[in-house]
């Protein structure tokens, strides 16, 4: 595997420039921009709040650092809250091409969309120029989630996951997991799998946070659709998520944003700290996709029964598909067949191999499914939290 | 040929179940099975007391009211009666230690196929 080198020392397996609105005001004039070109090679990213958020600043400023990230043009209408002097900073201290337009001083959306079309051009030579140097799996980061479940994804496509997890982390890559709303009832399970008891007891706080603050919203815990897909208790449709973790230990706990001190499986706890106020923790699949990329996630590996058909910005999304009905009608959105389990066509631990070896695949630039059909769904919205405790990460 | 396999081979279970750890006390089902079909389960050939669907669950053990339901290597819940091998295993005769009593609405047989 290659990979394109960044300032930091981290290394990249794409070379995108994203195109970034900082309010919903200025989404149209970026899309402008980013539509003259292929949505392999330009995306849009951005922010649709006015008003200024430290979560969504710090996210962005991650984003933009990403090191599957070449080049970031920042489009700004002008009057919103985002400080958009510090984003442009942060990235030019990471020596990234980086560029603001504001439409408001360029003369309107006509003006802004022919100069950012042209830096975007002009940039590429800058971007064609990255090094590009050798890269080992222990190198990679890897997120994984699983959206549109049903009965069979505990069954194939989130344990297949655990086994490529397994074998990744043997390999010292770092893994990620999440969802602590889809964890209650494995929160003793997971302590045990801690490194050090006191990392165990945050795990565990991770997920009682995820049940009271669940429990504020009123959301269903269990569905009837639950039981009749055969789940028969909370703790049982937890687990078939949780399976994703695969068997390895956990060394530690991330928020969104941070970045693994070294290989291995961590939680990454996506519900914000403190009162409820930004309402549902994780309104759809994107927002914790965003997030896994923004603890630096080359890759995602996205489990699905019912069958969703997302990829995302910045890193490309594996889509494992459970259920083998699912995958007749969906194949061109799907990478992985998990579902072939189910019809004697193959066992957990032979498409866990498929998914770690397509994981390399993609890291030498193999396209994922969504990539080629030009997904780079985003999305990032309010949310708080505080910074993790050094329990979180004992081996920092 | 490796121990699993001769293990499989020795003790045969249907192709349409599916152990997910080898501490399970009960099976997954990857493809459906009607009441009344006789089976192997490790070896042994039981009836099924019930339709079992896609993504349910059957006994692989004996499992006494109050023990611990075991899939994936870790509890999922406790029995609310007693279950033998090749019953099916769900809300009738399983209960969540979280949220024991969670009304289960259209989780019947019904559904089950």
């Amino acid at each position: 595997m290659n990979g394109y080198l960044r300032s930091d020392g981290r290394k990249g397996i794409r070379n995108v420039t994203l195109v970034v609105y900082l309010v919903e005001c200025a989404h149209h004039v970026a899309r402008q921009i980013a539509q003259k070109f292929t949505p392999q090679h330009v995306q849009v990213v951005g922010f649709p709040g006015c008003y200024p958020n430290e979560y969504a600043q710090s996210m962005m400023e991650k984003l933009c650092t990403h090191p599957n990230v070449g080049a970031i043009l920042i489009v700004s209408l002008g009057c919103e809250g985002f400080n958009k002097l510090r984003l442009k900073d942060v990235i030019a201290q990471s020596d990234r091409p980086v560029d603001v337009l504001t439409i408001q001083g360029e003369g309107g959306t006509r003006s802004t969309v022919q100069k950012g079309i042209d830096w975007v051009q002009k940039t590429k030579k800058r971007l064609d120029e990255t090094p590009i140097v050798a890269m080992d799996v222990s190198e990679l980061v890897v997120g994984t989630i699983c959206g549109g479940s049903d009965g069979t994804s505990g069954l194939t496509a989130n344990p297949a996951i655990g086994r490529a997890f397994d074998k990744l982390v043997e390999q010292d890559a770092t893994c990620i997991f999440e969802e602590t709303g889809e964890l209650i009832g494995c929160e003793t399970h997971m302590a045990q799998r801690a490194i050090t008891p006191e990392l165990g007891e945050e795990l565990t706080k991770s997920v009682e946070k995820a049940a009271r603050y669940y429990e504020t919203l009123g959301y269903p815990s269990f569905a009837p659709g639950n039981a009749d897909g055969g789940l028969s208790t909370i703790e049982e449709k937890s687990m078939g998520a949780y399976a994703k973790s695969g068997k390895s230990k956990i060394s530690g706990l991330l928020k969104p944003g941070d970045l693994a001190p070294a290989g291995g499986l961590y939680l990454l706890d996506v519900v914000p700290d403190g009162e409820v106020r930004f309402g549902f923790p994780n309104i759809v699949d994107n927002a914790e996709i965003v997030e896994l990329i923004a603890c630096g996630a080359h890759v995602i590996l996205f489990a699905t029964g019912r069958g969703s058909v997302v990829g995302s910005a910045i890193s490309p999304v594996i889509k494992v598909c459970a259920n083998p009905l699912t995958y007749s009608r969906l194949s061109e959105d799907m990478d992985v067949n998990a579902g072939r389990i189910l019809d004697g066509d193959g066992s957990l631990d032979e498409v866990g191999d498929e998914i770690f070896d397509l994981v390399g695949k993609v890291g030498r630039g193999q396209m994922t499914c969504s990539e080629e059909l030009g997904h780079t769904e985003f999305v990032l919205t309010y949310k708080s939290f505080e910074p993790i405790g050094p329990a979180c990460l004992p081996h920092a | 040929m490796n121990d699993d396999t001769k293990k499989r081979l020795s003790k045969p279970t249907d192709n349409r179940l599916l152990l997910l750890d080898d501490d399970d006390n009960v099976l997954g089902v990857a493809r459906p099975i009607r009441a009344g079909e006789a089976i192997p389960i490790d070896g042994e050939y039981v009836r099924l007391d019930r339709n079992a669907g896609i993504g349910f669950k059957i006994a692989r053990k004996p499992i006494k009211k109050g023990d611990e339901i075991k899939k994936y290597g870790a509890v999922i819940g406790t029995a609310s009666s007693d279950i033998s091998v090749g019953q099916l295993v769900h809300v009738h005769n399983t209960q969540s230690n979280y949220l024991a009593n969670t009304v289960l609405a259209g989780t019947q047989e019904d559904n089950n196929s």
